[in-house]
């Protein structure tokens, strides 16, 4: 699934950011879902707890990802994570523009703001595979 | 930056994996400074010539002029 060219330490951690990246994705769709057929009132406490949730693998995944960048000595790898981290955060933010605009005009509905976060950390790891790729 | 990887590299029969195991960097590490897409930071380039046992200004040169 990933290239056969990086290191152990390199390939662990990219797993361990797909992991995490999944587990935001699942945990936004599954709050968001839960929250939508239930009236907010009626969840209490549990709204807290259902807010957290999604966020706790997102927080993981800084984490992850500040310690990568920490031990990581390879420093071409190093300067593409960066840069794919930076196009993740342009494409988030052309996505808010379009989105914001095409609310204000069409008056559709808000998207869940955790979207945003899936939409960054897809898009950043999509950039890094075809950074590697276009290196092979 | 122009640099001479290539040339010294096949002098020696490395392959780039070969290179990128003398470095402890990846072989798209190795691609990249050979094709001119990504310029090594200091500690690497003296490592360089360390490794092929030339002075940096042998191994790089500035095509800016």
């Amino acid at each position: 699934m990933f290239n056969k060219n990086l290191s152990r330490f390199q390939r662990r951690s990219l797993q361990l950011f797909s992991s995490s990246i999944l587990l935001t994705a699942v945990l936004t769709f599954f709050t968001h879902d839960h929250f939508g057929h239930r009236h907010s009132s009626n969840l209490g406490p549990v709204a807290w707890l259902l807010a957290l949730l999604p966020a706790l693998p997102f927080l993981g995944t800084i984490i992850l990802c500040l310690r990568y960048l920490r031990s990581e000595k390879d420093e071409f790898i190093r300067a593409q994570v960066l840069l794919a981290l930076l196009q993740g955060s342009f494409l988030t933010l052309g996505f808010t523009v379009v989105y914001a605009f095409l609310q204000n005009s069409l008056q559709i509905p808000d998207a869940p703001a955790m979207i945003y976060v899936d939409i960054f950390l897809i898009a950043s790891m999509f950039a890094l595979r075809f950074h590697l790729r276009s290196n092979q | 930056m122009k640099n001479r990887l290539r040339v010294l590299r096949a002098e020696r029969n490395w392959s780039q994996a070969d290179l990128a195991d003398h470095l402890e960097v990846s072989r798209q590490s190795v691609n990249a400074i050979e094709t001119g897409k990504f310029d090594p930071s200091l500690p690497l380039a003296f490592k360089l010539a360390r490794l092929f046992k030339s002075p940096i200004e042998s191994i790089f040169t500035d095509d800016t002029n």
